[in-house]
């Protein structure tokens, strides 16, 4: 089939006097593994809603799979939803739960019970086939919700920030999982999250909202190495915004030169603190002292105040081989690799 | 929806009934048969024969509410601050006997509480006194006992609620701040279950304020409370207008009497120093 | 300085365990006592005053009675209760909390108001009193019991487990048969026994409700304004452990407490 397999038409989402999703557009294709990404309030949990059914959208209309799909509620639609916190039926076992969706469509029992067996595989729980949820630790619930939601082969999965109840160590080890299950099943997810690392590690795209609207969406590289405003480089993890002027479609930084489509006025170049050298051959140069020296792991942290006052942080692998530092107080030119460099509104 | 059937009933046999003995208020009766008609004879004749009886009432029933919210709270607040176990057993013997034997509570306070009855047994036994106390039963006194008995499950439970669903963390900071159990409830726990103890306080004036058979049972004489007058009304003279204008009445007289409390709470639970 | 508070407050919750417990405890044990004024010394144990009880033609026509309007108040508010608490779990706090206070006013007022603004409304309609009359009556005070703690265990409620239901496929009345009715099921019978708490110990109500007829609480109330009759201790133990009991069983199976 061609066409996107989910197509959102200038939706929005309007409760009496607060607009929670301005009018919007957005298509995913087959396959995608999309993230929704933004801060609380954002918007991104009523737009996934809205995807779901859960919520009708005040305007616009929902295509799933070339059909318009706006009017369904929930269970009429080829969607399936693994819940923030999961939302898994107390009184029922894994197993049961699982089959819930199957029992309710109808389907022979006899490949209702192969089906949640499939499933069990699919997602390591035959030994707890009989526990109720109470009885499982937080990273089995989620794999049952996962489970639950995929037995009933959905289009599009959605999750609604399906790691966030977990603790740090079992959400990396959950991230690998989502990951694999993807590729396994070769579905289509849309997942919710309001962690940067998150969506960058599991999406081949991310979409990111900010006050009902979308800001930038494009893959995982694209939104980190091209951020398209202010917001989004400082959502999407650590950037340094130096204060400069556009004139002539062109800013002038460090003794280089940056090309900067856009009408002349203050702009800020955005570059990422493992993207700045000591490279002192570097087209773009910013002279300033080194600050701050702090090891972090795998790598430094560099603190240099420019002459204008305005501090850089600079990120340098802390490996063995790595190149001895100045110290504090010392002088350092500090290098701009202009293909790392992105101009951004003020 | 699913609020039908409920508010049907409510309509049916609470809105309308009440709304009907309201409009009764300002009818008469003539020839033994109620007569509609317009009149204010009836709210008149509550100030003129039974304003005694309406202040008498309310004085006890404010003493009864006192009493119970003070010792509801002193119970709530042993069960969520002082006693694990210990609470639990409290707890459950109040909610267990909430419900249970109105008239059998009443009835066992007339035993327990005339010349031969186990209190007076008990003071004796313990040498407090040597003649058994003739005014214990048949008294203001037994009607207090009694329905403070009566009321306290019932008090207990919204101030519980409220003791609840304070939070550990600011008890915390005023302890870290210096301030001793009893500044700690006057100045943090007191205030946030404010809203609890009007609720424990209104229900345990507004019940008593309209009971009758306890005043009947172990009241005697001297203890003629409102509700009294009212069955009697009803039942015995056949007046309902009168009996109506009574019983509304006083739900009046207890309204204000609860709006002056809520007020007096807030004024005294609302910190003042620091604007 | 612990020690000296500690001690003073569990003498103070004695205190009060004996002020709550000790009138009803003595109930019961004069129940069994062979001394007919029910005072101490209390004799020999017997069950004499049982069988006085139930030897009583009129004990059997009012424990028909009340287990009639027991039963029936329990059921209709069970269902009438619960229809309304799980609409109002969907309504927005501010006015389900509203409508809430409205329909738990008839357990606010003093019972004599109800009692006698219900006994007018139905003798100026010349409806004819009985279990008929008494059992709406009852519904009126007893369902906001059904409500409240209904409502209550709706607001902890996981709603994602009803739009996971939801999003499986299931219907509105499935995903109440399927989902939620097993969850709060223990909760139900709870709030339902309450409700039949409530009602079988009911006198005032049922007083000016019933007419000529007789339930438990109304032949104590005889009992109480003829000349002493010592067997109104078994009839008031009984109606205490029905009470107590169905509470007892109810505050399990809710777990409510308060």
């Amino acid at each position: 089939m061609s066409g996107p397999l989910l197509r959102l038409d200038t939706i929005s989402k309007t409760y009496r006097d607060v607009t929670a999703v301005h009018p919007l557009d957005l298509e995913v294709g087959r396959g995608d593994f999309l993230a929704l990404l933004g801060p609380s309030g954002c918007g991104k949990t009523t737009l996934l809603r809205m995807i779901g059914g859960f919520l009708p959208p005040t305007t616009g209309r929902v295509e799933i799979e070339g059909r318009d799909v706006t009017a369904l509620g929930p269970e009429k639609r080829n969607t399936n939803m693994v819940f923030q916190g999961y939302g898994l039926f107390p009184h029922m076992t894994v197993a049961q739960n699982i089959g819930y969706g199957p029992k309710i469509a109808g389907r022979d029992p006899e490949q209702i019970d192969l089906d949640v067996v499939r499933m069990l595989n699919l997602v390591h729980l035959n030994a707890v086939a009989d526990r109720l949820p109470a009885a499982l630790s937080g990273g089995q619930q989620q794999r049952v919700a996962l489970a639950r939601a995929l037995v009933m082969r959905p289009a599009i999965l959605l999750l609604d920030e399906p790691l966030a109840a977990l603790d740090l160590k079992l959400r990396k080890a959950m991230q690998d999982e989502l990951k694999a299950l993807h590729k396994a099943i070769g579905g289509t997810f849309i997942f919710v999250t309001h962690d940067q690392g998150e969506a960058i590690d599991l999406a081949n795209r991310i979409v990111i909202m900010e006050a009902g609207r979308i800001v930038q969406q494009g893959t995982p590289e694209d939104v980190y190495r091209r951020p398209a405003s202010r917001f989004v480089a400082s959502f999407v993890g650590d950037a340094n915004m130096l204060p400069a002027r556009r004139v002539g479609a062109e800013v002038a930084i460090g003794g280089g030169r940056l090309p900067a489509p856009g009408v002349d006025g203050d702009v800020l170049v955005v570059i990422r603190p493992d993207d700045v050298t000591l490279d002192a051959t570097c087209p773009i140069g910013l002279d300033g002292t080194l600050a701050e020296c702090r090891f972090m792991g795998p790598y430094q942290r560099l603190t240099v105040t420019l002459a204008d006052g305005t501090q850089v942080i600079v990120h340098r692998p802390s490996g063995a081989d790595a190149a001895p530092l100045p110290g504090v107080g010392d002088a350092v030119r500090l290098g701009l690799p202009p293909a790392a460099c992105s101009v951004v509104a003020p | 929806m699913g609020l039908t059937p409920a508010f049907a009933v409510f309509g049916v046999f609470f809105a309308l009934p009440m709304a009907y003995l309201l409009v009764v208020t300002f009818w008469r009766i003539r020839r033994y048969r109620l007569t509609p008609d317009f009149t204010f004879a009836n709210y008149q004749n509550v100030y003129g024969d039974y304003l005694h009886a309406l202040v008498f009432t309310i004085v006890i029933a404010f003493v009864i509410a006192c009493i119970t919210t003070l010792l509801a709270f002193a119970i709530a607040y042993l069960i969520r601050f002082r006693s694990g176990l210990f609470g639990q057993v409290i707890l459950l013997s109040a909610l267990a006997t909430l419900f249970g034997g109105y008239l059998v509570k009443i009835y066992a306070w007339k035993a327990m509480l005339g010349a031969q009855g186990s209190v007076n047994l008990l003071l004796i036994t313990l040498g407090l006194i040597d003649q058994p106390i003739e005014w214990l039963l048949y008294s203001p006194t037994a009607v207090i006992l009694t329905l403070v008995h009566f009321m306290l499950p019932f008090a207990l439970l919204p101030i519980l609620a409220g003791l609840r669903g304070i939070s550990e963390a600011p008890l915390e900071a005023a302890r870290d701040l210096g301030a001793g159990p009893w500044r700690i409830t006057k100045d943090i726990v007191l205030p946030q279950c404010r809203t609890s103890l009007f609720a424990a306080f209104t229900l345990s004036f507004l019940i008593p304020a309209g009971d009758y058979v306890t005043p009947r049972l172990v009241g005697g004489t001297e203890t003629f409370m409102v509700g009294n007058f009212i069955e009697n009304l009803f039942i015995g003279r056949m007046n309902a207008p009168m009996g109506a204008a009574l019983a509304f009445s006083t739900l009046l007289a207890c309204a204000l009497v609860l709006l002056f409390v809520n007020w007096l709470l807030k004024r005294v639970f609302t910190p003042k120093w620091g604007h | 300085m612990p020690g000296r508070g500690n001690l003073l407050w569990t003498g103070f919750g004695v205190l009060a365990l004996v002020f709550l417990l000790s009138p009803l405890a003595l109930v019961v044990f004069f129940s069994f006592a062979e001394n007919q004024n029910a005072t101490f010394p209390a004799g020999g144990a017997t069950l004499h005053w049982y069988g006085v009880l139930f030897d009583d033609p009129d004990f059997w026509k009012a424990l028909g009675n009340s287990a009639i309007v027991t039963l029936t108040v329990g059921l209709v508010s069970m269902v009438v209760g619960t229809a309304a608490a799980m609409t109002l779990a969907r309504t927005r706090p501010a006015l389900a909390n509203a409508l809430i206070g409205v329909i738990t006013l008839p357990i606010m007022l003093p019972p004599l108001v109800l009692a006698l603004a219900l006994a007018t409304g139905y003798s100026s309609l010349g409806l004819p009193l009985g279990l008929g009359t008494v059992i709406p009556s009852h519904v009126v005070f007893t369902q906001p019991f059904v409500i409240l703690v209904v409502h209550a265990q709706m607001a902890s409620f996981n709603m994602a487990v009803v739009d996971s239901a939801r999003d499986l496929g299931a219907g509105p009345w499935t995903i109440f048969r399927t989902v939620i009715l097993p969850i709060i099921r223990p909760t139900l019978i709870g709030a339902t026994l309450m409700a039949m708490a409530v009602s079988l110990d009911d006198f005032i109500i049922t007083y000016f409700t019933i007419g000529g007829g007789m339930t438990l609480p109304t032949m104590i109330w005889g009992m109480l304004r003829k000349a002493l009759d010592p067997s109104i201790n078994a009839l008031g133990a009984l109606v205490l452990v029905a009470t107590v009991g169905t509470s007892l069983i109810a505050l399990r199976l809710t777990r409510y407490r308060g």
